[in-house]
């Protein structure tokens, strides 16, 4: 296991993630506002990956233009995906989504997987089967050597634009009157109708912006992978939604650090050997013990009414949470009924569980530190990581403690 | 009232509709029924026309091959109709089904042509495929007879109507490897696609290259898939001479194309599955799979008497050069009509049971099959059966 390896492993992780993380933002940003999952939404992304290189192989750019005017049709493929996937976008809104709004949340969830099955097929009907190849010519081929790890000018770009865009997002949300407009409607769409906000177009417009990161995802895709296909945008589409659940649905910064886990999951996991994967346990253990000896007994003692606060209480609950399983034992055997102390000595058994797990998940996987999982595991590992994630934290790592019926 | 009415109204005509395109679709194709002619002269000679079914993939990421069998099908129609049993002339008519190459889709298409009452089908194109619907023409007495399901063990699974006229992947796999060993690959990695063929081509190839003293990485991709970065970032750390993709054209190109771009120097190789001359576009340009190696699950062209003449009039009839298994496809065909004929019968179990003492003459020359359902190779047959390949400018070259 060389060092050239983990970084390899890492770049590729991160072009991944933040190619997720660009189709992950359209669908948190539609459940933030509507509650609702837009299933549609991986397909309007290799809708715009299609139209870009459509217009690419209309062009006629080849290997002899001029490097301006391969910039230019680079723009004009770029505007013209971005402005018909936009209107797609703003299509399946208007036609799927608004029509059924005042429904129960299982309907226009019907409505969306019906969206994205349709939008497959016209891909099939219109541009065939076979899958769209991007005109070579147009992709920057070259790349930089850094520790004997190739990290190719494409690389950078995808994680640069992707940045830069995710910048661009945030300032629209926090910034401006369409952004605050989004917010509130997220909120409370009645009340913010009542205040004067047209959240109709509120939603139009989130939509739209979420249309438009897509497509611009479909084009870095199809120009990082040469070429696209109708039911690329599936898999893509699936993998970008765990992506938004896993970093907490709704919140925008939660879909991009799940993108990277999820990126980087898919490289370590089946890339790393147990050796240097053990050492996330170790990771993870800290920020477990962490939250066990000082997070949740400090959250506990909060909770407890100033007319109750003694320093014997608060000595009681904090003991529940320290690493000995044998006194949150004791606490749920004995006598004492104090409501309190018997939620924190469950609360306590429980983040022990964990660490626990976690403890012996480092020691074995330091036992056989050579072996490595072979890589028709990849899915299983990635999907695993996810499932025990958010076992700990239903909400999503940056999600809001809210419990909703979905 | 007159609201919820036009809705109840609205929803009746559209779940009506909804439940006529469905029959539609399932219904198609069942109008022409079994046309019996006498002839106007009142003579004894009749004319009957015979379905045989077509089970291939002319969508998906397998079209390319789908396109080659289903003409090598239908030039193999236009031959061999005519065929005379007991009086009776026999016409062919070809029912093509699709099964997307997918495999979950290829029982569904059994079923369909099951339905059509087809008296025996050509197919499937891949062995995945195959083996998902084989059970159905088993239960339904019909013979499946593959020109291109090149799984090794299918012929093994107890189906006594397969029949295939392709070569088995032990032999191709057991080619693959010796070819690696004899370029003086010392360390090499075998990546599958977890199908039903790549899977048993992988393990078939790491037996040869094991007996030839060679260091083997197994990775494992995902059919469908387009991102194989921790494999290829798994594959330049382990720094081969050669790697050897055993599934379809399009995961490989896109993992040549990823292996080129991250600077893996190696020897790329694939199987059946990887001839195909959309390989470049796939891998982004034909500059990224220059000089990749492939074998192949049948004869070498040389060594078919009948292909020349074939491959002509593959390119009169469709304009394109022969592409892959349509010789095999064609001579599924051939091997069906000259069972009937032997039987002198058109019924499902006869001809099952004449297939294996047929002795037809075709493309790729005398023609029989042993008591598994395979090709009976004369002398057994070697790995030097396997023909050779290789990827320049944007097409396979033979080489041999």
């Amino acid at each position: 296991m060389t060092f050239e390896h983990v970084l390899g492993l890492t770049v590729s992780g991160l072009t991944v993630g933040m190619i997720y993380a660009l189709i992950a933002l359209g669908y948190t940003m539609v459940y933030g506002v509507l509650q609702l999952i837009n299933f549609a939404h991986g397909e309007v992304f290799t809708v715009g990956g299609y139209i870009a290189a459509t217009t690419l192989i209309y062009s006629g750019v080849d290997a002899s233009t001029p490097l301006m005017a391969k910039i230019g049709y680079f723009a004009l493929a770029l505007i013209i995906s971005i402005v018909l996937t936009s209107f797609l976008g703003w299509l399946i809104e208007r036609i799927a989504y608004r029509p059924l709004r005042k429904q129960s949340r299982i309907t226009a969830l019907l409505s969306a997987i019906g969206m994205s099955i349709v939008l497959q097929n016209l891909l099939v009907i219109i541009f065939g089967p076979e899958p769209v190849i991007m005109p070579t010519a147009i992709v920057p081929t070259g790349f930089v050597e850094v520790m004997g790890v190739r990290i190719r000018y494409l690389q950078i770009i995808i994680i640069g634009t992707s940045l830069l865009l995710m910048g661009i997002l945030a300032w629209i949300v926090k910034g401006t009157r369409m952004g605050k407009a989004m917010r509130a409607t997220s909120q409370d769409m009645e009340a913010a109708e009542m205040m004067g906000i047209e959240t109709n177009l509120t939603i139009s417009f989130t939509f739209i912006v979420g249309s438009a990161l897509a497509s611009i995802g479909g084009f870095l895709v199809a120009m990082y992978y040469g070429s696209l296909q109708y039911d690329t945008g599936f898999l893509y589409g699936l993998k970008a939604f765990t992506a938004a659940v896993l970093g907490g649905i709704g919140n925008i910064y939660g879909a991009v650090v799940g993108s990277l886990i999820l990126g980087l999951a898919e490289n370590w996991g089946v890339g790393l050997s147990l050796g240097l994967l053990a050492w996330l346990f170790v990771f993870g253990l800290v920020i477990g013990l962490y939250i066990q000896v000082v997070r949740a007994p400090g959250q506990r003692v909060g909770h407890i009414a100033d007319e109750f606060r003694t320093p014997e209480y608060e000595r009681l609950v904090r003991r529940q949470y320290q690493f000995t399983p044998v006194v949150a034992v004791k606490t749920l055997l004995s006598e004492r009924t104090d409501a309190l102390v018997h939620l924190s000595a469950k609360h306590a058994m429980r983040l022990m569980a964990g660490n626990i797990m976690l403890a012996a998940f480092a020691i074995v996987f330091f036992m056989n530190s050579e072996v490595q999982f072979a890589s028709k595991w990849q899915h299983v590992i990635s999907f695993g990581v996810l499932m025990a994630i958010l076992m700990f934290r239903p909400s999503g790592i940056l999600g809001d403690n809210i419990q909703e019926k979905v | 009232m007159w609201q919820g009415n036009t809705r109840k109204i609205l929803a009746l005509v559209l779940a009506l509709s909804l439940a006529i395109s469905m029959f539609g679709l399932v219904g198609c194709g069942d109008d022409d029924a079994d046309s019996e002619e006498t002839d106007s002269t009142g003579t004894e000679s009749t004319m009957e026309t015979i379905k045989i079914g077509v089970h291939t993939s002319l969508t998906g990421g397998l079209a390319d091959y789908g396109f080659a069998a289903a003409e090598g099908l239908k030039l193999a129609a236009e031959d061999f109709s005519g065929f005379e049993i007991d009086g009776v002339t026999y016409e062919i008519e070809l029912i093509i089904k699709d099964d997307k190459g997918e495999p979950a889709e290829s029982p569904v298409v059994a079923q369909q042509l099951v339905d059509e009452g087809v008296v025996a089908v050509i197919g499937a194109l891949t062995s995945g495929n195959t083996n998902a619907a084989a059970p159905i023409y088993q239960t339904a007495g019909i013979p499946l007879v593959s020109g291109s399901a090149t799984r090794p063990d299918l012929t093994e699974l107890g189906f006594e109507n397969f029949f295939r006229t392709c070569l088995r992947d032990d032999l191709q796999g057991q080619a693959i490897g010796e070819w690696a060993i004899e370029l003086g690959s010392e360390k090499v990695v075998v990546m599958d696609d977890r199908g039903d063929y790549s899977v048993a081509l992988g393990d078939e190839v790491i037996k040869a290259l094991e007996a030839g003293g060679a260091e083997v990485l197994r990775q494992e991709g995902q059919e469908g898939d387009v991102d194989f970065s921790a494999q290829v970032n798994n594959i330049k750390a382990f720094a081969p001479d050669a790697v050897i993709f055993t599934g379809y054209h399009r995961e490989a190109g896109l993992l040549f194309k990823q292996l080129t771009e991250a600077g893996v120097e190696a020897q790329f190789m694939g199987g059946d599955g990887i001839k195909s001359n959309d390989i470049g576009d796939e891998a982004g340009g034909a500059a990224n799979v220059e000089g990749t190696l492939s074998t192949f699950g049948g004869f070498a062209q040389e060594n078919m008497p009948g292909y020349t003449a074939f491959a002509d009039a593959f390119m009169e009839a469709t304009g394109k050069d022969a592409g892959p298994y349509a010789e095999n496809n064609y001579d599924a065909l051939g091997a069906v009509v000259a069972a009937m004929e032997l039987a002198g019968s058109t019924d499902g179990a006869d001809i099952i049971s004449s297939l294996s003492e047929i002795n037809y003459d075709g493309v790729q020359g005398a023609l029989t099959f042993d008591s598994m359902g395979d090709v009976a190779v004369p002398g057994g047959g070697g790995t030097e059966l396997i023909p050779r390949f290789e990827y320049k400018s944007g097409v396979w070259e033979f080489m041999n």
